[in-house]
């Protein structure tokens, strides 16, 4: 009896911490039942209690995004289309998933105990209970933790009565990006690196990321050249990852893209966009219904290193110039047709990486 | 080769259509820009296999052959008002191309389409969004799978439906309709402004693609004539006719003019938009000489369509029809041609890269196993896939 009771509070523990809308979230994944954070929602850990002895991290962490997990104006605009569960877990960790986040976990987004839930017994009694070196550089390290909130399916919310619906396309790839290009760099005898050493650096919490420009800037290594043909130039860029980067370029949000345009000056302009594509697939369920899934028809973002991972782009445009067209490499975090209907501007989204000249194609 | 294109209709659209724009300008096709012409692409790759550009634009099958036939009249549809002021006319070869009309409800089946039209227009909306997999109304599966389930008439619903929003027709009663189905039915107000049509269409295209293939053709074909003729052009434009053209080779078997995964984002969006004009001309000409026949004569000439693209020049051609010969319902021997096929791109050094990637990941989700060695031998330093076309 004892035990059927106990399974059945794990079971109700559980369900109201994931809910029924099982989407991305690492955070959740760690903590147990009897996990004092999880049995008593309004004892959450808040970064204020974590400052007063790691004044340091938590400064560098207000600082990331992490701690604007919620607030970004980009995610508010897209979860005003879509408020689901499924997002409310891993941009507002602290909140119940099953309802509109509450101030505190608005206000926390991605803090401390997202992430350091492993360190139990550190986060009931912080004054007695020391976190082991150990715990971080585990569980907090680990891409498994990471994977949680970037590394998950498209899904389909059938009703309450039904698990969701997993798409075969990964919504977000960026863990699985990450293990082909560290078995690559194994396979040639490089070196590996996990989340935290690229993007935590010298263990900051002020992690680094799509927001910053040289941060992803060094992730591409571009080469533009520029051939006249009677009035067009014809302008060959070369592009693909440099060794910094263990993903592809962007990752993350489906809807984030690199555009390589290049202009004469003038106005006239030619691009590529690097993103990946997708197409809408109409699916029978079990009871006879249908409903649209999202299967990927394409990645064509920057692709992890690999053997296979630089691509050769050509570009025209009209000669209007003696000199060969400028050529700039722009990072936008979402795509700028989706951005203006939602009311964001141009400069919310759109970060110029790089930029200059294209060079002539007979120059060394 | 280059076809300059003009929409002769452009006044006439103006008076009929709801927001009437030429799709394709004389003055842009002709400019020297961004743009390529479709048949630069095939030079390019023709080169690459060390054809000849007329050998690789040289027609893989009957439907490529229809465009040398005779200049026929123009027909124009008694039933639809709109069918004969949206078409377009090329200036340097006036051969007239064959229209299209909106396929007529049978008298027995209109009490059941008229039941069926709301559900069609709230089922548009539980499926609008961006990211349509997400919706919030439990009863938006059942609604698409009752469609579905309804025969003809729900094909008629649905291909009527997708007329009257194309064209701004649907009644005040269904706008009503649709409107207090999204505020009260709980669905998620996630209609975007001027994408609207653009994203309703592109569920409407795989819901019609469900039906049977020889009653839909002539729907989404009148539908296609429509969009592209009497929609003003924008960027998603581009994706929705070839989300239609994907469904319209899908459930046809084969796709007479092929666009590779990995070429849709480097082409333009003018450039796109044109690939999708030449596509939807090839398959309008397909649907005049093959109407008559049955299903099954479809099949068998997408069936040996797809075993003779199979050794064709061109790279995206070899790609489509491995696609299609190595699905679950493939003939074992169909399978493993496709495999072998896919295993001497992935040799081949001019093959780009984009498009080796593209090949391992089908093969993977395929079970097949590639020899990385053998295959990273291959690799090349990129090339820009820049064929086009299977043309």
């Amino acid at each position: 009896m004892a035990m059927a009771l106990s399974l059945a509070w794990l079971s109700s523990t559980i369900a109201s911490v994931l809910g029924d809308h099982r989407g991305p979230r690492a955070p959740q994944a760690h903590r147990r039942a009897d996990d004092p954070i999880v049995a008593a929602p309004d004892d959450r850990v808040r970064s204020s209690q974590c400052v007063r002895c790691h004044e340091e991290q938590v400064r560098q962490w207000r600082a990331s995004l992490h701690a604007r997990s919620w607030e970004d104006r980009i995610f508010l605009a897209a979860y005003r289309e879509e408020p689901m569960a499924f997002c409310r877990g891993c941009h507002a960790p602290l909140g119940d998933a099953s309802r509109e986040p509450d101030a505190l976990a608005r206000s926390e987004g991605v803090s401390c105990s997202s992430c350091h839930a492993e360190s139990r017994a550190h986060l009931a009694s912080p004054r007695t209970a020391r976190a082991t070196r150990d715990e971080h550089r585990g569980a907090a390290a680990s891409e498994r933790l990471c994977a949680g909130c970037h590394q998950f399916d498209f899904v389909v919310d059938r009703g309450a009565d039904r698990p969701l619906w997993h798409s075969p396309t990964p919504m977000q790839d960026t863990v699985r990006e990450w293990q082909r290009a560290s078995r690559y760099a194994r396979e040639r005898g490089g070196v590996e690196r996990d989340c935290v050493q690229c993007h935590m650096p010298s263990g900051t919490h002020a992690t680094r990321g799509v927001e910053q420009r040289e941060f992803v800037r060094r992730a591409v290594a571009v080469t533009v050249r520029a051939c006249r043909s009677g009035a067009v130039w014809r302008v060959r860029a070369t592009i693909g990852p440099t060794d910094a980067v263990g993903h592809a370029v962007p990752t993350g949000d489906l809807h984030r893209q690199l555009r390589l345009v290049v202009s004469d000056g003038r106005g006239r302009e030619a691009s590529r966009v690097f993103a990946r594509r997708f197409e809408r697939r109409l699916e029978i369920d079990d009871r006879g219904g249908a409903f649209f899934s999202r299967v990927e028809r394409f990645d064509g973002r920057i692709a992890p290193p690999g053997p296979e991972s630089e691509d050769t782009v050509t570009l025209e445009l009209a000669a209007t110039d003696a000199r060969p067209p400028a050529w700039r490499l722009e990072h936008w975090r979402t795509d700028p047709e989706i951005a203006r209907d939602q009311g964001l501007s141009t400069h919310e989204i759109n970060t110029t990486l790089d930029e200059g000249q294209a060079l002539p194609c007979d120059a060394r | 080769m280059r076809r300059s294109l003009i929409t002769v209709g452009t006044l006439l659209c103006a008076l009929s259509c709801e927001r009437p724009r030429p799709v394709v300008r004389a003055e842009d096709a002709r400019r020297p820009s961004a743009v390529s012409d479709a048949r630069d692409g095939v030079e390019e790759v023709a080169a690459s296999f060390d054809r000849s550009p007329a050998d690789a634009a040289a027609p893989l099958d009957a439907a490529a052959e229809e465009s040398a036939e005779a200049p026929e009249p123009p027909t124009v549809s008694n039933d639809d008002p709109y069918a004969g002021s949206c078409f377009r006319v090329d200036i340097d070869d006036p051969t007239p191309m064959p229209t299209i009309t909106v396929p007529e409800v049978p008298p027995e089946l209109r009490s059941e389409v008229s039941r069926l039209r709301p559900l069609v227009a709230r089922c548009m909306r539980c499926f609008r969004a961006e990211r349509v997999a997400h919706v919030r109304e439990p009863d938006c599966s059942a609604w698409a799978g009752e469609l579905m389930r309804s025969g003809l008439a729900g094909m008629h619903a649905v291909g009527q439906l997708a007329f009257d929003e194309q064209n701004g027709r649907m009644s005040a009663r269904e706008r009503a309709l649709t409107q207090v189905a999204i505020r009260v039915g709980g669905m998620p107000n996630i209609v975007r402004g001027g994408g609207n049509t653009v994203e309703s269409a592109a569920v409407i295209a795989p819901l019609l693609a469900s039906y049977d293939a020889r009653e839909v053709l002539p729907y989404m074909l009148a539908a296609l004539n429509r969009f592209m003729y009497c929609q003003p052009p924008r960027p998603a434009n581009a994706d929705v006719l070839e989300e239609w053209m994907a469904n319209i080779a899908g459930f046809v078997g084969f796709d007479p003019a092929p666009v590779a995964p990995w070429q849709e984002e480097p082409a333009s969006y003018e450039r796109r938009s044109e690939l999708a004009y030449d596509a939807f001309d090839r398959w309008l000409r397909w649907h005049r000489s093959h109407q008559h026949e049955s299903l099954e004569q479809w099949r068998a000439r997408a069936l040996e369509h797809n075993r003779r693209a199979l050794t064709s020049p061109l790279v995206v051609v070899r790609v489509d029809a491995i696609l299609r010969l190595s699905g679950e319902r493939a003939a074992p021997e169909d399978r493993e041609a496709s495999r072998q096929t896919l295993l001497r791109l992935l040799e081949n050094r001019r093959v780009p890269n984009a498009a080796k990637r593209y090949l391992r990941g089908y093969a993977a989700r395929q079970g097949w196993q590639i020899d990385a060695e053998a295959s990273d031998a291959g690799a090349t330093t990129g090339g820009d896939g820049g064929e086009n076309r299977g043309t």
